[in-house]
């Protein structure tokens, strides 16, 4: 697995390493939704209608860019029960994401279901470049 | 480290952080706690989310956790925390959380064991295709944007009046069920997004839905008043505001970051950023946290109409004819402002209770009539294999804790720590041979919330019993349950 998941009393944390930006953002996407589905149904999806998902915006540093892309996937999922199959950054600097994807709609009883993410927190959220790319922690409320 | 942080014993089941251990600290900590279930507190960091609660301007008298604490966000669970208003006192999302006024209400049935016992399964089954539970399901209430709003305007009243429920279910539940000055324009675009759909859902996680018996009452005429005897069967709900509050805890915490350096307000964690109540952030927070608490309440009282709808159905009878009467519904994640007397002078303070339950005196004006002369009923799920509690408020707890105890057991062991003991073995199984049936949507949920997980709420109970916060009024045990 690309990131690690680690202990918190009531909740569910993952710990990312990537050698890149965009390697950290696409990890961190995939840790999302395999905590809340069986994501890897979802990447050969056969007779589901593939939905297009763009994304852009811009935050002031790279903390509050991965904290905000966390917080569309899970809008995206939660509000829209949308898991994001194919994810094409267009633009990714630490103020910016540019991202145009495609996404399959999450249907209850069909697809299996693991932890409902309420929240991505601020608790020992963290997100920092490394001699050898970038790593971060987030704790997301179930 | 939590280890490091010094407790002084005041008594038996009070601790205390002074106020001189950390430089900033306004307030000593308080912990309502025993000296058997003082390591567990140890384990996780929830002690110095005390310390750093103590920082916030305006708090009165103590930052307070009781013995169901455990690691939370900024605030730990279990937490309490008074902030005088007139004095800079804040009001913190992190002090309420994102499941705004997450909360639990019990029922009570003309029903006793034997009516039940033998049909278990198939009642439990019933409910659970009928009450919608799990990740990504939706409820049969869909709401358009105008009803939305008068629900986060209105709460259970609203939904009262589109016929889930009994204008009376608002006299047994907190605050009836609605908090004046919520107002819908606070609230994002995005939160009536999440929101629409999820009326009457159950959620997943710690939520569920319990048919219970009432197997032990401590105050026999206090029961009685509450409706409650022994043998009878009883029903338990929790669950909170959903998307619908998670997305206004979210957008709020921008917001009160932001307020952070406006107002030159040192916070130790941010997750605790807040802003003054008198402020515009402080109010705006404020409106629309009451609309995530009033929608709560209308999903509280939505469930409680489709299990009212399921046992009716399920018995040949009707509700009304098998006396399902809501006992009370009460909030444990909440701000609220509420009167209280500090250093002899009554004072209008902003309560925070993360993870704490209300427990009012009897003479409150707030309670209804029913309740005045015994105090407030204070509901107390434990976990799915041992017990639940039905407590009455105290006047103990109005001179120390603003009317608070603890909310449930509290967690004992990490998710991954309750899969791991899980392997090996059914949780399910094991239940259902002690006579506990379980319905959910998987069996990692149920390992999850296995009891292990769990402290034991007898003696979380036992601890708020022994500080004077709560009186023991009946005890129940699960028949069935379901989550999500």
């Amino acid at each position: 697995m690309p990131y690690e998941i680690f202990e918190h009393t009531a909740d569910i944390g993952l710990r990312l390493e990537a050698g890149n930006l965009e390697g950290l953002f696409r990890d961190a996407a995939s840790g999302f939704f395999e905590l809340s589905t069986d994501y890897a149904a979802f990447k050969n999806p056969s007779g589901e209608t593939i939905q297009p998902v763009e994304m852009n915006f811009q935050e002031e540093n790279a903390e509050e860019l991965f904290m905000r892309w966390l917080q569309e996937l899970l809008f995206f999922f939660s509000a829209r029960r949308l898991v994001m199959v194919d994810i094409r950054f267009i633009t990714l600097t630490p103020l910016m994401l540019k991202m145009k994807g495609s996404a399959v709609r999450f249907i209850p009883h069909k697809h299996a279901a693991r932890y409902e993410i309420k929240a991505v927190t601020h608790h020992r959220f963290r997100v920092a470049r490394t001699k050898s790319g970038w790593e971060a922690e987030v704790v997301f409320d179930v | 480290m939590a280890g490091s942080i010094p407790l002084i014993r005041i008594d038996d089941v009070r601790w205390e952080i002074p106020v001189s251990f950390r430089k900033g600290m306004r307030v000593p900590g308080r912990i309502f706690c025993d000296e058997k279930n003082l390591p567990k507190i140890h384990t996780d960091q929830s002690l110095e989310q005390v310390v750093n609660v103590a920082f916030l301007p305006g708090i009165v008298n103590y930052a307070m956790a009781m013995p169901d604490i455990h690691w939370g966000y900024g605030f730990p669970i279990g937490g309490v925390a008074a902030m005088d208003p007139d004095e800079g006192g804040v009001v913190s999302p992190g002090g309420v959380g994102y499941d705004i006024n997450c909360g639990v209400r019990m029922l009570r049935t003309n029903l006793t064991e034997p009516d039940i016992r033998p049909r278990i399964k198939e009642l439990v089954g019933a409910l659970f295709s009928r009450i919608p539970c799990g990740v990504g399901e939706s409820g049969d209430i869909k709401l358009n944007r105008k009803e939305i709003r008068q629900v986060a305007r209105e709460g259970s009243s609203w939904v009262i009046k589109q016929g889930f429920g009994e204008a009376h279910d608002l006299d047994h539940t907190e605050a009836g069920g609605c908090l004046e000055g919520a107002d819908p324009q606070t609230v994002s675009e995005r939160a009536y997004e999440r929101g629409n759909d999820q009326l009457g859902t159950l959620g997943s996680g710690n939520h569920f839905l319990e048919v219970q018996v009432v197997d032990r009452i401590f105050e026999p005429e206090t029961a009685a008043c509450f409706g409650v005897a022994e043998g009878q069967i009883t029903i338990m709900i929790h669950s909170g505001s959903r998307g619908f509050g998670y997305q206004i805890c979210e957008d709020s915490l921008g917001m009160t970051r932001r307020a952070l350096s406006k107002y030159g307000i040192h916070v130790p964690d941010i997750q605790l950023s807040c802003a003054p109540v008198h402020s515009s952030e402080g109010k705006q927070y404020l409106a629309a946290m009451r609309c995530a608490a009033n929608f709560a309440w209308a999903n509280r009282q939505c469930l409680t109409h489709l299990v009212r709808e399921v046992f009716g159905a399920f018995l040949g009878k009707s509700p009304k004819d098998l006396g399902m009467d809501l006992v009370y519904d009460v909030s444990h994640n909440i701000a609220k402002f509420e009167r209280f007397a500090v250093n002899g002078k009554e004072k209008m303070l902003c309560v925070h209770r993360k993870g704490a339950t209300r427990a009012y005196a009897p003479g409150c004006e707030e309670l209804p009539e029913a309740y005045r002369t015994t105090g407030q009923p204070v509901i107390i799920p434990g976990d799915m294999g041992r017990n639940s509690y039905l407590l009455a408020g105290t006047q103990q707890a109005m001179d120390e804790t603003f009317g608070s105890c603890c909310h449930g057991a509290g967690r004992a062991m990490s998710r991954t720590a309750a899969l791991k003991a899980a392997r090996g073995h059914s949780v399910r199984k094991e239940l259902e041979e002690r006579g506990i049936f379980v319905m959910a949507r998987g069996e990692r949920g149920i390992a999850e919330e296995q009891p292990a997980a769990y402290k034991d709420v007898n003696e979380v109970v036992d601890i708020v019993s022994r500080a004077g916060l709560a009186r023991k009024v009946a005890r129940m045990r699960p028949l069935g349950v379901i989550k999500g």
